[in-house]
């Protein structure tokens, strides 16, 4: 079997929340691949390198958020950490966060 | 009989009033037909009300769950890698254990198909 060793991201649930429009964006392509390559065949064995792709996907995407739009990223992420990932409860950041992103990154929320 | 200075209780000059036994019963108030409409109204514009926070609540629904699952391709890679590891080490620790039995064929299948069989909780055993 390939190295099952990649390195993997390291971030809590709130972070992910917390990006997971943007996210979903930005890495469609590698996510599809690997959700089509796996409803097809249901066998894990054989998605291992589509898999790869969307943990690679996702630590670019990651880098690039910390490395542009850090700040009002960490607060939107904390203000979902405090309430209980709950969107209606940090609006106000989200605001922020998403003028940021489109500014810097062109990045949109998906949907 | 002497002329005693006492007060009498009389009615009062000019007599009582007359009382009236006619029958009252006055149509007052608004009609049924404007009753209908305000209520009507009121109970429409809750509604109103209503509907639009569903709506509300069901676009805040979907954005949770959009959210969900654009993280789950992510996370299921994840656990893909994660079981794959615990099986193989399993796989391993069955050589060790069974290098001295005759005939003994580690990770032997003990189902009659080439597909892919989620594992038990207990196969997994450093998840």
């Amino acid at each position: 079997m390939q190295d099952l060793n990649v390195e993997e991201v390291n971030v809590t649930s709130a972070v992910l929340v917390g990006a997971a429009h943007h996210y979903g964006n930005f890495c469609r392509k590698q996510n599809d691949a690997f959700m089509d390559c796996r409803t097809e065949g249901k066998d894990p064995r054989k998605c291992l390198n589509e898999g790869k792709e969307v943990t690679q996907c996702a630590l670019e995407f990651f880098k690039k958020v910390k490395g542009s739009c850090n700040e009002s990223f960490t607060e939107y992420w904390s203000c979902l950490d405090y309430n209980n990932q709950n969107f209606e409860e940090c609006r106000k950041k989200q605001k922020v966060f998403d003028s940021c992103m489109a500014e810097k990154l062109g990045l949109k929320r998906a949907s | 009989m002497a002329e005693a200075a006492y007060r009498q209780d009389k009615p009062p000059p000019g007599g009582y009033p007359e009382i009236s036994i006619k029958r009252s019963l006055p149509r007052r108030g608004p009609s049924g037909l404007v009753m209908m409409l305000g209520g009507v109204s009121v109970m429409g514009f809750g509604l109103l009300i209503v509907g639009r926070h569903n709506q509300h609540r069901r676009e805040v629904r979907k954005e949770k769950l959009n959210a969900r699952l654009f993280l789950l391709p992510l996370l299921q890679a994840e656990y893909d890698r994660r079981v794959l590891k615990s099986l193989k080490k399993a796989d391993e620790e069955e050589a060790a254990i069974m290098k001295d039995v005759p005939g003994w064929v580690v990770g032997e299948k003990v189902y009659h198909t080439e597909a892919w069989v989620p594992p038990l909780p207990a196969q997994l055993k450093d998840f």
